[in-house]
């Protein structure tokens, strides 16, 4: 187990070598750079203004050049300086980061939390009115768009009806009532497209579950029916469950950077967003870095969680 | 020797409702099993035989399943008039079963011991560690090496045979009256079938558990039975004490099996004898015996009109449905 994590930890290096490849050469085919959006159309300056200009932005080399110039950088851990702002890159992602992990940890749970139970109802009654219901209802959270939910839930709970408190951001730690309070609505709007999945997910996986022989051991037993579903049952068909959550995790942590700003949350995603606008290069890639390593982590964590969940998984075999 | 009836299935009817058609999997099943005593239930795949005996637990997933007419009496009473709560309490405790592949009938995910000792938790109230302490001396009576620490596995890390001991040590565990077996060898190699067999016969004689044991190996059945019902297209065709079976069989059916087992008495070169045909589609059974296309000896009635199971020498015991013995059944 302990050489698996290790392993998997060390896989993290390709994979951040090939991220910072792709999205350095990727910021720089957005039309527009970072000089022109700073100047605008209206600006003139001189050709001496614009060479020092283009030194300071970061234009006055090769692109190669400059990647390996970052990439030296970045592996002295030294992510740069916003273009727009001057402050370092790191500091200022890391102080948003645990607003965005909350963010996706709660639409996760919230998700978990809605999905789940709804799947084994649905399973238990299938064809029934309920599950017809629950399978709509499904098909409509899957299919609304997130920022559009978000934008209705503004309107309706903080407009009219005050129920999302405004102001500065509360941390957990500070407030935990107040925190929640401000990230519940926000963590719907992310997570009930993927209730929506986990609820198919799991009313499928019970249905195919239910037919199984070792059901019918455990009826035979003279178990009682809600320890056949409810540990029988569900030990099993909660497997594919969780591998569609690890996949969906990175997904989730992509639906709040668009939700943060929706719900004027200073997250993360709401500093990325802004240095798109602007060709911040240095944050836009120190961003994409940061959450390309989340990526790596949440898969090996949701490979860990199966292991544990399925013993028939054993992570230091699979390893090529 | 008593006697004493201790399961009797009467005029047992069972149903699938599938997209083609009802499937009548069984039609008007009868018989009873002695305390004690090894019943045999032999046919082929289809016959309805698993299909009889997970009615009898009313295991029977509806839909598309549905058990539309019968009656089980398990002591004097009928099951089939308590509630779903009754019977619940009757499985696993008087009256438990092996199933045939060991490897989909256990849990993948729970540990070996746990599985064991959910029926002694439920119907005996052991607490969890008393429970844990009895499987894990139940798997050593099941002859399993090691049984401590062979207790936390997982049934993946046993072999097929060890499986098929840990489902017997399951259904064992709470000493119950009855046993259905539904064919627990079939899965398995042939020299672990000999020892799953032999522990099935001594642990139940060791309880004078009586014993249902389903298969479609007529060399099971000489080995375990004391007495045996042939099964084809949903119904019993004939029942004998074991010898009368394989020495005076009554039913061309039966005949025809017994010809098709390979003998070691006779002469090499001879082809092995086949039943022809197939048996019948179980949505449309044709009016008339459901054995009669495939008969050797079918007469004109055999098309016409089913046979009613004809008692053979005046022991209600001994019957074959079949029009060759409505002499017998007329003069008796």
């Amino acid at each position: 187990m302990g050489r698996y994590v290790v392993r998997r930890l060390l896989s993290l290096i390709p994979v951040l070598f090939g991220v910072s490849l792709i999205v350095f050469f990727l910021v720089r085919l957005i039309p527009g750079t970072a000089l022109e959006m700073y100047l605008g159309t209206q600006v003139e300056a001189t050709p001496e203004q614009m060479e020092e200009l283009k030194r300071i932005f970061g234009e006055d080399k090769p692109v190669p050049i400059l990647y390996l110039e970052w990439l030296g950088d970045i592996l002295r851990g030294d992510f740069g300086y916003s273009l727009r702002t001057g402050r370092m890159v790191l500091p200022d992602i890391l102080s948003r980061l645990p607003l965005s992990l909350e963010l996706t940890l709660f639409s996760l749970i919230l998700a978990l939390l809605i999905g789940i139970p709804l799947g084994i109802a649905s399973s238990l009654r299938q064809n029934s009115f309920g599950d017809f219901v629950s399978r709509i209802g499904g098909l409509l959270g899957l299919s609304l768009p997130q920022f559009w939910l978000a934008a209705l839930m503004v309107m309706v709970f903080s407009r009219f009806r005050g129920w999302i408190p405004m102001g500065n951001y509360v941390s957990f730690f500070d407030s935990p009532l107040q925190n929640i309070k401000m990230l519940f609505f926000p963590s719907l709007a992310i997570g009930i497209g993927f209730a929506a999945v986990v609820m198919r997910y799991t009313r499928n996986s019970m249905l195919e579950v239910l037919q199984m022989d070792y059901i019918r051991t455990a009826k035979a037993k003279g178990l009682k029916k809600p320890s056949v579903i409810y540990f029988h049952a569900l030990k099993n068909a909660i497997l594919p469950v969780i591998t569609v959550t690890g996949f969906n995790a990175g997904y989730l942590l992509g639906g709040a950077i668009v939700i943060e700003e929706v719900f004027a949350l200073p997250g993360m995603g709401r500093l990325a967003l802004y240095a798109i606008y602007q060709r911040d290069y240095p944050i836009i890639q120190a961003v994409v870095m940061v959450i390309a390593t989340l990526f790596v982590v949440v898969n090996l964590i949701t490979d860990l969680v199966y292991a544990l969940a399925d013993p028939r998984i054993r992570l230091d075999d699979v390893v090529r | 020797m008593n006697n004493e009836t201790i399961l009797q299935v009467q005029g047992l009817m069972t149903e699938f409702r599938t997209e083609r058609g009802i499937v009548n999997a069984v039609n008007d099943v009868s018989f009873s099993l002695e305390r004690g005593k090894t019943l045999g239930i032999v046919g082929e795949s289809g016959s309805g035989k698993s299909v009889t005996n997970l009615s009898i637990l009313k295991l029977i997933q509806y839909p598309p399943g549905r058990i539309t007419a019968g009656q089980v009496i398990f002591k004097g009473e009928n099951m089939f008039e308590w509630s779903e709560e009754e019977i619940r309490t009757v499985r696993g405790k008087h009256i438990s079963m092996i199933f045939q592949d060991p490897l989909t009938s256990l849990n993948p995910v729970i540990k070996v011991w746990y599985q064991i000792a959910e029926a002694l938790r439920l119907h005996h109230g052991m607490s969890k560690k008393e429970a844990k302490a009895k499987s894990i001396e139940l798997l050593k009576l099941i002859g399993i090496p090691d049984a401590e620490q062979r207790a936390d596995n997982y049934p993946h890390q046993f072999s097929g045979g060890m499986r098929q001991r840990v489902m017997i040590a399951m259904a064992l565990s709470c000493d119950p009256e009855i046993l259905i077996a539904d064919e627990p060898t079939t899965a398995l190699d042939v020299t672990i079938q000999a020892q799953i067999l032999e522990l099935i016969k001594n642990l139940s004689r060791e309880k004078s558990t009586s014993v249902i044991m389903i298969t479609h190996d007529l060399g099971v059945v000489a080995d375990m039975c004391d007495s045996v019902c042939v099964m084809y297209a949903g119904r019993i065709v004939e029942r004998a004490a074991i010898d009368d079976l394989f020495y005076a069989p009554q039913h061309p059916y039966t005949r025809g099996l017994l010809d098709s087992i390979p003998r070691i008495d006779r002469a090499g070169g001879s082809r092995l004898h086949t039943i022809s045909g197939a048996p019948p589609n179980l949505i449309d059974i044709p009016p008339g015996c459901p054995f009669q296309p495939r008969c050797e000896k079918a007469m004109n009635i055999c098309s016409k009109q089913s046979p009613p199971e004809f008692i053979i020498n005046g022991d209600a015991s001994r019957t074959a449905a079949c029009w060759l013995h409505a002499k017998e059944y007329n003069n008796g």
